[in-house]
């Protein structure tokens, strides 16, 4: 009876919060399933692809023990660690879309004729997925958001991504991942107010297997919320650790 | 079957709060939140921006030296839904807040919104809030 009890008082607040989402609709609204315009937040709590990463290659593991995040079970104080983003350098395509993409600093897309845009409020950085029928090209520069191309499979977005530089994180973990990686994320509107996506990680320098990601669910945000400058700041960046983070870590430069 | 209620409350309490823990610039890992620290002292800055507000203010302690504490914030964009602005705390402001100090001994700590914050002598704005973000 405790159990059962403590079952639906989980569940209850489970559900408070889905229905406290911004945005969340008590009824169904007409919508284009192929238009995937719009402010998006996230559900999901979790903050990587999912809870079961594939077993590391002895690089990858090597390339994870290097890594010294300030989340999770390995946390240590920003001032000790290495994670990239205590340096305000770019998140990378995977952690932008992972870790800034809750309701605090949400995405939005922008679909064109030829291109998909995807705008990560965190950082002001955005990605672009051609849509032209271009393939992937068969080389290409790194670079930290990668190169895309999208094609319509039915009513699912399907986006195909390479040529990731390296020196990103792919959460906030410290999983790391190399210029070999490949992507795919298959984006469906299940409603006006409600985004799915799902996605493949492929690389096999650091993993053994693909990473299949959990379920990610995104809600429409209200109209008054839209995208604002949220640069990282090097120079403020740089004024904070001196002043505030280092000491807390007890480091002094 | 009370132990086994309240191991259900704290669940669903923390399930509650991992909802408003999201951060992205590992605050908690420098500070110790099983320890409170309430201060009073005379603000020199309040800095309101990327990647995380503070403010900076002089403490006298115990054998009377002006200790220079700084409390770490969220980032303006979590603090203006709470009703922050630039403006709430000025230099010169006398400020009471409680901090969750940091884990080095260092005069550095979380700001615990979850405490009154007094402004002059006056409380600013309501409690509530996480550290993060």
């Amino acid at each position: 009876m405790v159990r059962a009890f403590c079952a639906v008082a989980i569940a209850t607040v489970t559900a408070g919060l889905t229905a406290a989402t911004p945005g969340h609709a008590q009824a169904p609204v007409p919508h284009d399933p192929r238009d995937l315009s719009g402010v998006w937040t996230r559900t999901s709590a979790s903050l990587t692809l999912s809870q079961t990463p594939p077993p590391f290659t002895p690089l990858g593991k090597k390339l994870f023990d290097a890594n010294k995040p300030s989340y999770g079970p390995r946390a240590v104080p920003p001032a000790v660690g290495n994670d990239p983003m205590g340096n305000c350098d770019p998140l990378g395509l995977v952690r932008n879309l992972l870790l800034e993409l809750v309701a605090v600093y949400p995405m939005e897309i922008v679909q064109t004729p030829n291109r998909m845009f995807q705008f990560f409020e965190w950082g002001h950085s955005y990605r672009q997925v051609w849509t032209d029928g271009r393939p992937l090209p068969k080389d290409a520069d790194l670079t930290f958001n990668g190169i895309s191309t999208g094609r319509w499979e039915g009513d699912t977005f399907v986006v195909t991504s390479g040529f990731f530089d390296d020196r990103s994180w792919l959460d906030h973990f410290g999983m790391p991942h190399s210029s070999e990686m490949t992507l795919e994320e298959r984006y469906r509107r299940l409603d006006r107010d409600t985004l799915e996506l799902n996605m493949t990680l492929t690389d096999p320098k650091i993993f053994t297997a693909p990473w299949v990601s959990e379920r990610k669910v995104m809600k429409l945000a209200p109209r008054s919320r839209e995208i604002a400058e949220q640069f990282c700041v090097p120079s403020q960046e740089a004024e904070f650790n001196r002043i505030v983070r280092d000491p807390a870590g007890g480091v002094v430069r | 079957m009370r132990g086994v209620i309240q191991r259900c409350l704290i669940a669903t309490v923390a399930l509650v709060a991992s909802t408003s823990v999201f951060a992205h610039h590992g605050t908690n890992a420098s500070y110790d939140p099983t320890k409170a620290v309430t201060l009073t002292g005379v603000v020199t800055r309040f800095t309101f921006r990327n990647p995380h507000s503070f403010v900076e203010f002089d403490v006298k302690n115990e054998q009377g030296e002006m200790v220079h504490w700084v409390g770490e914030m969220n980032s303006p964009t979590v603090l203006r839904e709470a009703g922050w602005t630039a403006t709430t705390i000025k230099a010169g402001d006398e400020l009471t807040m409680t901090l969750n100090p940091s884990r080095a001994g260092t005069p550095r700590g979380v700001v615990n919104r979850m405490r009154p914050i007094l402004v002059n002598g006056k409380q600013v704005l309501g409690t509530g809030g996480s550290n993060e973000n």
